[in-house]
């Protein structure tokens, strides 16, 4: 690929995102916490759904996913789409977090949660932990955009080069309108993510003479690669520990729980589960379809990384095309990441510093979230360019880390008995047995993955110990008969 | 709330199906008929139910 063709590519990419942001910025006034970091609870369906699947689907997708098809075979289609059923949970948990948002005012779910459990040290901790995990992965999707941008386009687009253009970008894009221009870009970079990428599987399947026989090519020549457990990569172990994370992904993950408190209506939600749902159907099968492109096309590759920079400079795909997909593959990075400093910052604001701070005014919170998006970016932006043992590490336990916080949120409106201790020991204990196992995979027990026995622990903790604890009668009581009264209506009409 | 409940319990089903039908069912079918096939309806199936269990929403 030529480089003057990949830095057109990117330079259109950033004057029309950047005009988009600019626009976003029309309207109300973003002057408040809930108008910056939630839109004043006022986003239409369309741009929920879009901003959604943008946020939700990261470079992972065309590059870690073709890769694991690639090197798995079909139980990567299996793992993505699970977890894809799991956003089913937006559609149980989606109108209860709205209700309480409204009714509560949340910015954030675990402000929520502390206030829930009548404690606010459990929104510290939630938040904290949410920063622990969130601030490494989005280190990791940086360095993703560097070594893509590197090897796509044989090194005449340095690393470090990469990496700033992100960074900034996902800066910008958060900046400048909060949740309005990161929504407003996430639809435009959805859209483009979505179209590109379908195109060019189409053009790759057609060099391999149509979709029939290029599954007879598959069924043929590599055959195992079209069962599970297959070549034996994805035992049905490692399935599960795979898929676990993810299929409490929409709770776990604050980037996407945060946007339940968001839509303007239930019916704005319907159309942003459904709409999420239909696009993630289309955006895996084609990311899995590339895989196997790349299986048909190199079938000797070194590293299943490699799959999509070789596919995209091998000539199969028209050259402008392939700077389109590179351009994709970078926004679904920047969507991703830009959400994650919004809502990380809006944690520290709300949960962090307004506990420590009583009292701290709405607008000096905005000033505080504000000044953090930029520091939680550079501090990514150094991850990034540290190769840091520990920050791969960290991102890795990302998505099993981040399920700790999920049996506190069950709780949250299932469960009247649990307590602030069971949901900060359970937080803190499933946490410290996930780094655990993921730094030292030789202590888990039957060899099973970190997620699973970090997802036992925290329930179990937070079961036990909320038994032998005081639960916040009043509080649950007046919570769970508002939201169940309001889910008894929304249910009867 | 009950059609709330069955949606849960029957999307519940089918992500358990999605786990072990292409293990223990579907692992010598060699071909895009068998596993591929398999999670691609289970997750329209899925979509179909969520439609269903939204459907009054904001009525």
């Amino acid at each position: 690929m030529s480089t003057k063709l990949a830095y057109i590519g990117i330079a259109v990419y950033i004057v029309i995102a950047f005009i988009i942001a600019l626009l976003s910025r029309k309207g109300e006034k973003q002057n408040t916490m809930v108008s910056y970091f939630l839109g004043n609870r006022k986003l239409g369906g369309f741009v929920s759904a879009l901003s959604y699947s943008a946020t939700t689907y990261s470079a992972f997708m065309l590059v870690g996913l073709a890769g694991l098809t690639y090197k798995g075979g079909v139980g990567a289609l299996g793992f993505e789409l699970i977890y894809l059923m799991g956003v089913s949970l937006v559609t149980f948990f989606g109108p209860r977090f709205w209700f309480a948002g409204q009714k509560y005012g949340y910015i954030t779910p675990s402000e929520m949660l502390g206030d829930r459990y009548n404690n606010r040290h459990v929104a510290v901790i939630a938040a904290l932990a949410s920063c622990l995990f969130l601030i490494p992965y989005s280190a990791v999707q940086l360095s993703g955009i560097g070594y893509l941008l590197q090897g796509i386009t044989n090194d005449a687009v340095p690393y470090t080069t990469g990496v700033i253009i992100a960074t900034v970008m996902a800066i910008i894009f958060s900046y400048i309108a909060g949740i309005r221009s990161v929504a407003w870009t996430d639809s435009l970079q959805a859209l483009f993510m979505i179209v590109s990428s379908t195109l060019v599987v189409i053009i790759a399947v057609q060099h391999f003479g149509g979709f029939t026989s290029f599954f007879e090519s598959i069924e043929t020549t590599r055959p195992k690669l079209l069962t599970v457990p297959g070549n034996g990569f994805f035992s049905l172990a490692t399935f599960i520990g795979m898929t676990l994370p993810w299929v409490f992904f929409s709770l776990s993950n604050p980037q996407v729980s945060q946007r339940m408190f968001m839509p303007k209506s239930l019916k704005s939600m319907r159309t942003m589960i459904m709409g999420f749902m239909i696009f993630g159907l289309i955006y895996t099968l084609v990311a899995v379809i590339w895989g196997y492109t790349a299986v048909l096309q190199f079938p000797e590759l070194e590293s299943p990384d490699l799959a999509t920079p070789m596919l995209l400079s091998s000539g199969i795909i028209p050259p402008v095309l392939a700077v389109i997909v590179m351009v994709g593959i970078m926004a679904a990075a920047i969507s991703t990441i830009d959400s994650i400093l919004l809502t990380l910052s809006s944690l520290f604001a709300k949960d962090v510093y307004a506990n420590v701070k009583k009292d701290a005014p709405d607008r000096i919170q905005l000033m505080v979230g504000k000044i953090v998006i930029p520091i939680i970016a550079v501090l990514a932006y150094l991850f990034a360019l540290t190769e840091i043992d520990l920050i791969a590490m960290l991102s890795v336990a990302s998505a099993a880390g981040l399920l700790v916080l999920v049996p506190a949120t069950i709780g949250t409106f299932f469960w009247k008995r649990g307590t602030a201790s069971g949901a900060i020991s359970s937080i803190i204990g499933g946490g410290i047995i996930v780094i655990l196992l993921e730094f030292v995979p030789e202590l888990r027990p039957f060899g099973l993955a970190a997620s699973i026995w970090g997802f036992l622990a925290s329930t179990l903790l937070f079961i036990f110990v909320s038994i032998f604890t005081k639960a916040p009668v009043e509080k649950a009581e007046e919570f769970l008969t508002y939201v169940n009264g309001e889910m008894k209506k929304l249910y009867r009409k | 709330m009950l059609k709330e409940r069955i949606g849960a319990i029957f999307i519940l089903a089918l992500i358990l199906l999605s786990v072990f039908v292409p293990y223990y069912f579907l692992s010598d079918v060699y071909s895009v008929y068998g596993s591929f096939l398999f999670w691609v309806g289970a997750t329209f199936v899925a979509i179909i139910a969520n439609h269903f269990i939204t459907k009054d929403w904001g009525k």
